[in-house]
């Protein structure tokens, strides 16, 4: 399976990069609902909605995450193709991980 | 005793605020983000030409990615709606508690800290013998049990606001955006958060009149535009009248969702269904190629449907900025399975118009449009009933493009081929026509009627093109599908092909395909001849 790229270790990268710029770009919204989310919750305390609202932070903060975390293996695994690694190769494998 | 009076009387709402705020701003993010990676990451892998093994893992594993930030994007705008309403119908709740508390104390009530409203003492407690007592008393408290209904109104809003949120947000659930079905699961929370915010699905219109439907939307706000894009992708993808790029995001979402559920049973799909899944894939692939391209070559769904041979609707260019507007209707066979060939069509169209244009093609929006159940080669191509079945979808969809259009008319063209001109003569026969600017037909068995000045089109600018040797303009035109329209006395123009058989009239350097790029650019095509 080495080598059977059919694309330039260039392109790879360029998507490597854009990838990470993405996820770059996307957690500091992500940080800020998580925090403005679990202050609101301290202040809806006493009612039902409160405490449904840190879990709400809680569950959705650790759930995007991930996916930020995803895309920037993805972006790990285009440039260890890049570099030459196979596909085969567990830690390539790792960063390709889908449904 | 009412509970939570003091609770709500001094709730302060600028955290709930600025959560609403941030969470908005964070369902805008993930929509940016899944939009980046197509264009960005897995889109110009397609265009490279990635493939192999290393090209399957990746390209599935940043797919599910893709999928999972536009089911993120649903859910993030679902918590901000569920949150936002809460917002304003707990801050109403306040209001009510804030104005029952005054208009007691203005009645000369006291009210306790815990809510409680005393009743006033209008007779010195001392005379509580007297028989006249409790007549006093109670004409001096005719309004108490009415502030203490309202009171208890109010503080009931308030927590039945806040149990329904804190329910909402409980099923907007985490663990369901690793699921191939999460999209499916956030579309029914939708609905729930739908009800809970007071937006109506029911609210959609119906279709039936484009100019209608493009004045609801453009009445909405933003926010509200937003979730009915996000909660209701069907309904708002197939909407005419509706901006194409709206149009697009909806039916792009309803494509993945189809191609998520179809992955979801790949080892039970029947042979339909598998069909479909190699169609939209295919599809998704050239969609996401093209959007690496120049902005007049970039793809916008504005229509799909995988009922019984599935349909589709793709222009090329955007047609609500477009100078020149053109819509190619096909005939016999055309299904979602071989859709590619009518995009490789429009886009031919799309370069002939160009080479005539001011903006050199970046002016001119083609569309591919399977709009229609277009007839197998069997006795359903003989009679004008399928004709007929599209005819009114195909009106609603040109006067949609006309609704949406933004700045000067656009010059408006429809192509038609086969038995797809067929159609279209049903459809410009009847109600008040296509409202198109010039009609092509090339190949055409009939258009349903006897003669041109029974269309709408002025007959001056409807063209008619058949080659010498196709067959069906030969025989089978003025059988059983309306009158020969390359015939004189039927009245359209000719329009001058130099091609072969029923299907060459795109052929590359031919006069054919440069008589329809003149005429979508708003010029009279050349005779034979001519130079």
């Amino acid at each position: 399976m080495a080598g059977d790229l059919n694309i330039s270790a260039g392109e790879l990268r360029a998507s490597a990069g854009a990838a990470d710029s993405l996820v770059t770009d996307l957690r500091p919204s992500l940080k800020k609902a998580v925090e403005d989310l679990t202050a609101a919750s301290a202040s809806f305390r006493d009612w039902s909605a409160g405490p449904r609202m840190e879990e709400t932070a809680d569950g959705w903060g650790t759930a995007l995450g991930t996916l930020c975390d995803n895309l920037s293996q993805h972006a790990q695994g285009m440039r260890l193709l890049a570099n030459g690694r196979d596909i085969m190769e567990q830690e390539v494998l790792d960063s390709f991980r889908g449904w | 005793m009412p509970e939570n009076f003091t609770q709500l009387f001094k709730q302060s709402f600028s955290d709930l605020d600025s959560a609403v705020s941030s969470w908005k701003k964070l369902a805008e993010a993930l929509g940016k983000t899944q939009t980046g990676s197509g264009k960005r990451v897995t889109g110009p892998l397609h265009k490279a030409g990635w493939s192999g093994v290393s090209a399957t893992y990746g390209f599935e594993a940043m797919e599910a990615t893709e999928s999972k930030l536009g089911t993120a994007q649903l859910d993030a705008q679902l918590i901000t709606t569920t949150l936002d309403t809460l917002h304003t119908k707990m801050q109403a709740a306040q209001r009510k508690l804030r104005n029952a508390v005054a208009d007691a104390e203005a009645a000369g009530h006291k009210v306790r800290e815990d809510g409680w409203v005393e009743p006033k003492q209008a007779v010195d407690p001392k005379y509580h013998n007297d028989p006249d007592y409790e007549g006093l008393q109670r004409q001096a408290n005719t309004g108490l049990g009415g502030f203490r209904a309202r009171i208890d109104e109010a503080l009931t809003d308030a927590d039945t606001a806040s149990y329904r949120a804190a329910e909402l947000l409980h099923q907007i659930d985490p663990f369901d955006l690793d699921k191939r079905y999460g999209r499916a699961n956030a579309e029914e929370d939708a609905a729930r958060v739908a009800e809970f915010a007071g937006i109506n699905a029911k609210d959609i219109p119906d279709g039936k009149d484009p100019n209608q439907a493009a004045e609801w939307w453009g009445d909405l706000d933003a926010e509200k535009q937003r979730f009915y894009l996000a909660a209701f992708p069907d309904q708002i993808g197939a909407l005419d009248g509706l901006p194409a790029t709206t149009r697009d995001q909806a039916n792009r979402t309803v494509l993945d969702m189809k191609l998520n559920d179809y992955a979801l049973r790949e080892g039970d799909l029947g042979y339909h269904d598998r069909s479909n899944y190699r169609s939209l894939s295919s599809l998704k692939e050239r969609m996401e190629k093209s959007d690496t391209g120049p902005a007049h070559k970039q793809l916008y769904l504005l229509g799909l449907s995988t009922n019984g041979d599935g349909r589709a609707i793709v222009a090329m260019g955007n047609p609500d900025t477009a100078k020149y507007t053109a819509v190619q209707v096909p005939g016999t066979d055309t299904q979602l399975e071989n859709f590619g060939g009518q995009i490789d069509r429009v886009n031919k169209l799309q370069d002939a118009a160009g080479d005539r244009t001011a903006g050199k093609g970046r002016d001119v929006s083609t569309i591919a449009w399977l709009g229609y159940n277009a007839p197998e080669l069997n006795n359903s191509v003989m009679g004008d009933g399928r004709a007929k079945d599209g005819a009114e979808d195909l009106r609603d969809f040109t006067h949609g493009l006309r609704a949406a259009h933004e700045g000067e008319r656009t010059h408006l063209t429809v192509l038609a081929h086969s038995y797809g001109s067929t159609t279209a003569g049903a459809a410009d026969a009847g109600g008040q026509g296509l409202d198109a600017d010039d009609m092509v037909v090339v190949g055409s068995p009939g258009l349903t009627v006897d003669r041109a000045d029974q269309l709408h089109i002025d007959p001056k600018h409807l063209w008619v093109g058949a080659a010498d040797n196709d067959k069906v303009s030969n025989f089978t035109s003025g059988l059983t599908l309306g009158a020969d329209p390359k015939e004189t006395e039927f009245g359209a123009q000719r329009m001058y092909v130099d091609t072969s058989g029923h299907s060459g009239y795109w052929d590359e350097d031919s006069k054919s395909l440069e008589n329809q790029g003149r005429i979508i650019a708003g010029k009279e095509p050349k005779n034979e001849g001519a130079g």
